[in-house]
């Protein structure tokens, strides 16, 4: 016969823990005597909470307390700069810069254009004057000299 | 049944009292006395230290962990307000802190390793007793197989199992730490407890 017991999952585990108020530990132990399932699901809880007690971590160190305080003392040490340095405020932060910098940025706005004019020119001038220098040491014969000082190397 | 009913009548009076001596040291600490947090700290580090281990199996990071637990509630103490329990606070900030380290741990580290530093953890507690050989041999390997069967719970099954058995906690607690309603905990434990009872079955 297939077991009747209402709530009966949260029911074993309470039973097991101890923590079934009085009415229902009654209720729990009458139904018990007549539910082979629930015996054997109770007896396997309570293997396993027998089981679970074994496990004992370690003592704690003997230094966790100083450590913990030369923690708090790093902190307390800190600028008020240095606590904003939490990193979800970093995050909101560099946000921040990027929405700012989204609304100055005018697609092919005035602000812009001239200065990238003026970096073109830089480039063709920089190519001008590059092209001049490499022909005026081919003129004065550097280029052997920094051959021939490779050689020695 | 007498013996029950007032053996957890007893155990809810202490733990309520405790948690009333919490908030209040608590609100000291918000005032500015470092004595009461000093208090705090003595009073829950071996739990939060224990819990830490459990969660995340090696217990020098464990205690780095609970370190900052305890750094993050000594920072936030001026935001502290009685009518939150102090333990559902502070192991809502631990299980958050044990679940994003296992997250981010899970791909680089290699199960190898992490069984050869939690068997070194564990044989200092097991060789202090007085078993023979044989019998420390039998306990050592129960001790591994029930690490590894609460191991292999999902994290958030493994963390409300934690908390019930060892931390004692009942499910509206669970649930406030796990931020989740108490059905969805009772849920958690039910599939939890089922594992653990199939894979431990044949333990006597």
């Amino acid at each position: 016969m297939a077991c009747t017991l209402e709530n009966r999952e949260e029911m074993l585990i309470d039973y097991v823990d101890g923590s079934l108020p009085a009415d229902r530990l009654a209720q729990m132990m009458s139904h018990m005597k007549g539910c082979a399932e629930c015996r054997v699901a109770a007896d396997a809880q309570l293997r396993v909470w027998t089981a679970l007690e074994e496990w004992t971590p370690a003592p704690v160190s003997a230094d966790f307390n100083r450590t913990l305080y030369q923690k708090i003392d790093v902190e307390q040490s800190k600028g008020w700069w240095q606590r904003l340095a939490w990193p979800p405020l970093g995050l909101a932060a560099a946000c921040m810069v990027l929405v700012v910098a989204m609304l100055f940025r005018v697609p092919g706005g005035p602000v812009n254009e001239p200065e990238k004019k003026a970096d073109v020119t830089i480039d063709v001038n920089q190519v001008d004057r590059t092209l001049e220098d490499i022909e005026m040491f081919k003129q004065l014969g550097v280029g052997n000299d920094v051959n021939e000082a490779e050689g020695v190397l | 049944m007498a013996q029950h009913s007032i053996a957890t009548g007893v155990r809810v009076d202490v733990a309520a009292v405790a948690l009333e001596q919490d908030a209040e040291l608590m609100v000291r600490v918000r005032e500015g006395d470092t004595q009461s947090f000093t208090l705090l700290l003595n009073r829950h580090r071996t739990p939060v230290v224990h819990f830490l281990t459990r969660m995340v199996r090696v217990q020098p990071v464990a205690e780095e962990l609970a370190q900052e637990v305890f750094l993050r509630v000594y920072k936030s103490r001026a935001s502290y307000e009685p009518s939150a329990k102090f333990t559902t606070w502070l192991f809502r900030i631990a299980t958050h802190l044990a679940l994003n380290h296992i997250r981010d741990s899970k791909n680089e580290r290699g199960q190898e390793s992490l069984d050869q530093e939690v068997g070194e953890g564990m044989l200092r507690q097991v060789s202090d007793g007085h078993l023979s050989v044989e019998q420390d041999m039998v306990r050592r390997e129960r001790l591994r197989e029930v690490r590894d069967v609460i191991q292999a719970l999902p994290d958030k099954q493994r963390a409300a199992v934690l908390m019930h058995k060892y931390e004692e906690m009942d499910y509206a607690q669970i649930a406030k730490v796990l931020e989740c309603s108490e059905s969805a905990v009772k849920s958690l434990l039910f599939r939890a407890y089922e594992a653990l009872r199939a894979r431990l079955a044949h333990m006597s």
